[in-house]
């Protein structure tokens, strides 16, 4: 629960927007499997955050890797529009894919709990692994009650359904393609950031 | 049907994995760790004291710094029996077996790396690592960056270790590392370290390369800590504003003072 807690207490730092930001905007897009992609999104960041620390994946975002990211961060929103249903291949895959890319970019300001799972994970793989899930359902809590909101409130189902609330989503899976190919992406969150804050 | 049958497993062994790692999670009833007292937790790490506001630092008291050899707390011995009144040998009281456990060797970690391409130092003369090494026993070295709030929250605990052991050694570099472009503003940085109350050597490393290279691996945290000793080895390292990570970090730093 504590890393959860922490988890859900990191959202409003400009780090964990890095990753936030992309996972709304997936949800928006994701018309037929809201829930799905949300779902995995957590999966892929938590793998991969997780794989990092444990040295299990250090390719650096350098390079032919800088084309590479921006293809999956465009193709992942195309895909993540025109899935048809909640058990698509293409909606699991969009978002195991979108997470662990932010998984990949997350350079993350540390608490303690997530501290003790990023310090641990060489000697307590299953249980660092189990934790780095928790607290991203935790920091990504935003993304999933976006995602659960039309089931819960069906009357929100009308609006999230309409074109513009998609287009808005895919404006921002643009920025984010965009920026990432020019480096970019942190200094726009964090500009954001500072101006929605005063900083 | 066969991807709802997937699904399901799937799911299933996610949540397998998060029920095993939750129960050793030490539940959510420390008020210590939840989001509300994260400010906090860093303040009373591991005692409270403000750090001085001025670049200057003035040396405080001895109290802390007079570190004490933990085997001299060794009581191997029993009082010795009243020759007039002797003590029948059923009531005699059994030899006393030290208990107290001395503390384990601080292990080498690795070599220390350089600070290079650095934009330039806040708060000192000194232009390098090397030279500050050079000059003090111990280095207490922290990439941090003065929008991260989890950075934040150690600098009284590094003010603490700042005020008790500077006069014996210890000097801590902040390796200044911005995430975002606004942190990457010196004056920024100048006026954010006098309201945080920085007053240890900072290093900029305006483009992170330090920041990367100490932290191969595709990986970068904020704050990460490290204490390097006098031989340049990684004797401490550190991710995270945990109040147990810097309580650990002062008992290291102590030790390794009496070892020395």
């Amino acid at each position: 629960m504590a890393t959860f807690l922490e988890g859900v207490g990191a959202i409003g730092v400009a780090c964990t927007l890095v990753m936030l930001v992309p996972a709304v905007a997936l949800v928006l897009v994701a018309r037929k499997a809201r829930l799905t992609v949300a779902l995995f999104y957590v999966i892929g960041a938590a793998l991969l955050t997780w794989a990092r620390a444990a040295g299990h994946w250090d390719v650096e975002l350098t390079g032919t890797a800088v084309p590479v990211a921006t293809v999956l961060a465009a193709g992942v929103f195309v895909i993540a529009y025109l899935a048809k249903g909640p058990l698509s291949l293409s909606a699991t895959g969009a978002g195991v894919v979108a997470g662990a890319l932010a998984g990949w970019l997350w350079q993350p300001c540390v608490g303690p709990k997530l501290g003790e799972i990023l310090n641990n994970t060489g000697t307590e793989a299953a249980r660092t692994l189990g934790l780095m899930l928790v607290y991203m359902l935790g920091a990504l809590l935003p993304a999933l009650l976006l995602a659960i909101l039309p089931h819960a409130l069906p009357a929100t189902k009308r609006f999230l359904d309409r074109l513009p609330v998609a287009a808005v989503g895919g404006a921002v899976g643009a920025a984010y393609a965009i920026t990432l190919a020019t480096g970019r992406y942190d200094d726009l969150v964090g500009e954001l950031y500072r101006i929605a804050t005063n900083a | 049907m066969v991807r709802y049958l997937a699904l399901g497993v799937l799911l299933a062994g996610l949540a397998a994995i998060v029920w095993t790692a939750v129960r050793g999670d030490g539940g959510g009833d420390d008020p210590a760790t939840s989001p509300a007292a994260a400010d906090d937790r860093m303040a009373a790490a591991p005692t409270t004291a403000e750090p001085a506001a001025e670049t200057t630092v003035a040396a405080a008291g001895d109290s802390k710094a007079a570190v004490v050899d933990a085997t001299d707390s060794v009581d191997g011995t029993s009082k010795p029996a009243d020759p007039v009144t002797e003590v029948p040998e059923t009531t005699a009281p059994e030899p006393t077996v030290a208990t107290t456990v001395p503390p384990e060797p601080i292990e080498v970690l690795g070599t220390a790396d350089t600070l290079t391409n650095l934009d330039g130092w806040l708060n000192t003369d000194a232009t390098s690592l090397e030279e500050i090494r050079a000059t003090n026993r111990l280095t207490v070295v922290q990439f941090w960056t003065f929008g991260c709030r989890n950075c934040k929250n150690t600098l009284d605990a590094l003010g603490q270790l700042y005020t008790d052991f500077r006069d014996h050694g210890v000097e801590i570099v902040g390796v200044h590392s911005p995430e975002f472009s606004y942190e990457a503003d010196v004056d920024n940085i100048i006026e954010a370290a006098a309201d945080l109350g920085v007053v240890w050597p900072i290093a900029l490393d305006t483009d992170k390369r330090n920041f990367h290279r100490w932290q191969p691996g595709n990986i970068g945290y904020w704050p990460r800590v490290y204490v390097i000793d006098g031989d340049n080895q990684i004797r401490f390292d550190r991710t995270g504003d945990g109040r147990a990570t810097y309580e650990k970090l002062y008992e290291t730093v102590e030790q390794l003072l009496a070892q020395a």
